[in-house]
């Protein structure tokens, strides 16, 4: 459940970072609103995603801090990324979803 | 003072952090290695961290038992923590007695679940001693190390509000990194670990300053109950059990087993933190058991059981809501509840809030000579004095606590007060770190401190191979984690340090190549300049 947390988290703040004008137009070159736009609800999204699979996992008090705790190294590794392989952001967002979904499911079997 | 609120908020920012920036350092990076204190003991006493045996709470409470009633009979109460987890893997048993010369003494013991006899360790700080440097600040009496770490953590709690205020761009510069660039770089790595790792970094001070509460607002208590009933305020905020004074009547123990089930029934399995038993043998003991910390909430829950008859005479978990909070707060700033994953997020998160203290001291001898630099001045007597603190703390503190851990592997067994000289270790190998920047020029003393951090950790794995038959050869095969993750963390900071060494010395070498270079050409082509400007 870790890893779904943290995959929904990372995949959150990677939108997020996205839907941003300056990282947006350097990852993708021209500045498209709606797509942006999009990214910033999917982004979010996601996120809260994180915090529901954290409550899921550990519980509302315990889910809570969990959820900060990986939030911010999801932050951390999307702007080094963003850094260093601007152009992996989305893919690896994508990886993380299907990452995500794929461990929810085998928990859940 | 001048400008508009952002710039004074930066103002009070730089003012608030300076000043008080090395003791937090201190009290962070001490306080972060506090969430592996178990994991730091086993390793510092080797001869008990063998994976100790599967042992229930109620055997380790009879264990205690058996142990108590042999060298403490007469002590007035016995303190029992039965195994539970993480923090307590062996059981371990403290009373009250009095010394040679009559004055009152703390006894303790870990037991050794196959003999049942303590364990013949080293005699050595451990994880404990090094995680209470944090709030003891160890040389300095206690009161008065309250008051200083408490005046430093209102100015971190300063500093940090300040700092987001400040910040121009928290939103727009959230994943922002630019390496390469110099005093901006250090900005953004601030800025980083400072915003991403807030939550943290607010609710750990806020809490550290809750601990010592009573402390700092003793006026408060005083106007309610007088300077004389400091006391009783503290047996009804914290509902203290009420003990009777013994009746001198023996009286034998009731069967633990009843009272254990009682706590199993209402708290759950693995109950009990810390069994407390006043008065054991007479007719009027008291058995106290304090709940195990679950969750961030759970702790404080109590039991109080009439010793002789197995009664229960009190139970309480449901607080009132400020006792809900002052524990809320403690649980989340000790972390006892977290997990094998929680308890690596704490302790990573509280690494970024060292580094967010250490960049902040950087980056204010960045920026003052960088201002400089053009002109080619020397910098101030004061700018130097202060690059020399950053050096000889930044490096210098984890060299010094790497002294700590050479100081447990060489120091001779029997030599007197060891203890006390493992953590003189840790101070003086401090103090001759902060002492270095006067001998070498500052940036010499940069890479002599990184070269010398890299294999003071990265050399330690091999000591322990050396001084004892608990090395990564052996660990690893037997799957004792808490022993080879000690080790295996001692190789990345080895590691990372040294990794910071090439870089900052690649970084000289570009910053000399482009020096030479007619129009100051950049030598070194990062990322793409941004339009924006950095903040701060």
């Amino acid at each position: 459940m870790t890893v779904v947390a943290f995959a929904l988290c990372y995949a959150g703040f990677a939108l997020l970072s996205l839907s941003q004008a300056r990282n947006h137009r350097r990852v993708y070159g021209g500045d498209r609103h709606g797509r942006r736009r999009w990214g910033r609800w999917a982004g979010w999204t996601l996120l809260g995603s994180g915090a529901l699979a954290s409550a899921a996992a550990w519980g509302p008090g315990t889910g809570a801090v969990a959820f900060l705790g990986l939030a911010t190294f999801a932050a951390v590794a999307v702007a080094l990324l963003l850094t260093y392989a601007p152009r992996l952001v989305m893919r690896t967002a994508a990886a993380a979803v299907s990452v995500a979904v794929a461990a929810a499911f085998a928990l859940a079997m | 003072m001048k400008g508009g609120l952002r710039q004074s908020m930066a103002w009070l920012h730089t003012w608030a952090g300076l000043p008080v920036g090395w003791v937090l350092y201190f009290v962070f990076l001490t306080g972060t290695l506090g969430y592996f204190d178990s994991e730091i003991d086993q390793w510092m006493r080797p001869e008990a961290s063998l994976p100790p045996p599967a042992l229930s709470q109620v055997e380790g409470l009879a264990l205690a038992l058996a142990r108590l009633e042999q060298v403490a009979a007469r002590a007035p109460r016995w303190t029992v923590f039965p195994p539970s987890g993480h923090d307590v893997p062996h059981v371990t048993i403290s009373w009250s007695t009095v010394d040679a010369s009559g004055r009152p003494l703390r006894r303790s013991e870990t037991l050794d679940a196959t003999t049942g006899a303590p364990f013949r360790t080293r005699a050595t700080g451990g994880g404990q001693t090094l995680y209470q440097l944090h709030y003891t600040l160890h040389y300095l009496p206690s009161a008065t190390a309250r008051w200083l770490v408490g005046i430093c953590s209102m100015l971190m709690l300063v500093a940090l509000v300040s700092g987001v205020i400040t910040h121009k761009k928290i939103l727009a510069d959230f994943f922002t990194f630019r390496p390469r660039q110099g005093q901006r770089s250090w900005l953004d790595i601030h800025n980083l670990v400072g915003v991403t790792a807030l939550p943290f970094h607010l609710v750990i001070t806020y809490s550290g300053l809750v601990f010592f509460v009573f402390t700092y607002m003793a006026p408060v208590v005083d106007a309610t109950y007088g300077r004389d009933g400091r006391d009783r305020f503290f047996d009804e905020a914290f509902r203290n059990p009420d003990i009777p004074p013994p009746v001198g009547a023996p009286a034998p123990l009731a069967p633990l087993v009843s009272l254990y089930d009682e706590a199993v029934r209402h708290w759950g399995e693995e109950p009990v933190r810390v069994a407390s038993f006043y008065n054991p043998g007479d007719r009027n003991a008291r058995v106290v058991f304090t709940r195990t910390h679950v969750d961030p909430v759970s702790n404080g829950g109590r039991m109080v059981f009439d010793g002789a008859t197995g009664e229960l005479l009190d139970r309480f978990d449901r607080r009132t809501g400020p006792m809900v909070v002052n524990h809320a707060l403690l649980g989340l700033h000790e972390g006892l509840f977290a997990g094998p994953v929680l308890r690596w997020l704490y302790f990573l998160t509280g690494l970024l809030g060292t580094a967010m203290i250490g960049t902040g001291l950087v980056l204010w001898t960045a920026k003052r000579k960088a201002k400089l630099a053009p002109a080619g001045g020397t910098p101030p007597a004061a700018v130097r004095v202060i690059e020399h603190l950053n050096v000889g703390t930044v490096v210098g503190l984890p060299i010094g606590i790497a002294a700590y851990f050479w100081a447990n592997r060489l120091l001779p067994v029997g030599m007197a007060d060891r203890a006390a000289w493992e953590v003189h270790a840790l101070f003086l190998a401090w103090l001759a770190m902060l002492a270095l920047p006067w001998l070498r020029p500052p940036d010499r003393a940069w890479h002599d401190s990184l070269r010398l951090a890299a294999c003071a950790y990265a050399a330690l794995p091999v000591l322990n191979a050396l001084t004892t038959d608990q090395h990564l050869g052996v660990t690893i095969p037997a799957g004792a984690w808490a022993l080879a993750g000690f080790d295996l963390v001692s190789l990345a900071t080895g590691l990372g340090f040294g990794v910071a060494a090439v870089v900052l010395r690649r970084q000289e070498v570009a910053v000399a190549a482009a020096e030479r270079l007619p129009d100051g050409m950049p030598a070194v082509s990062g990322a793409t300049p941004l339009p924006e400007d950095a903040a701060g």
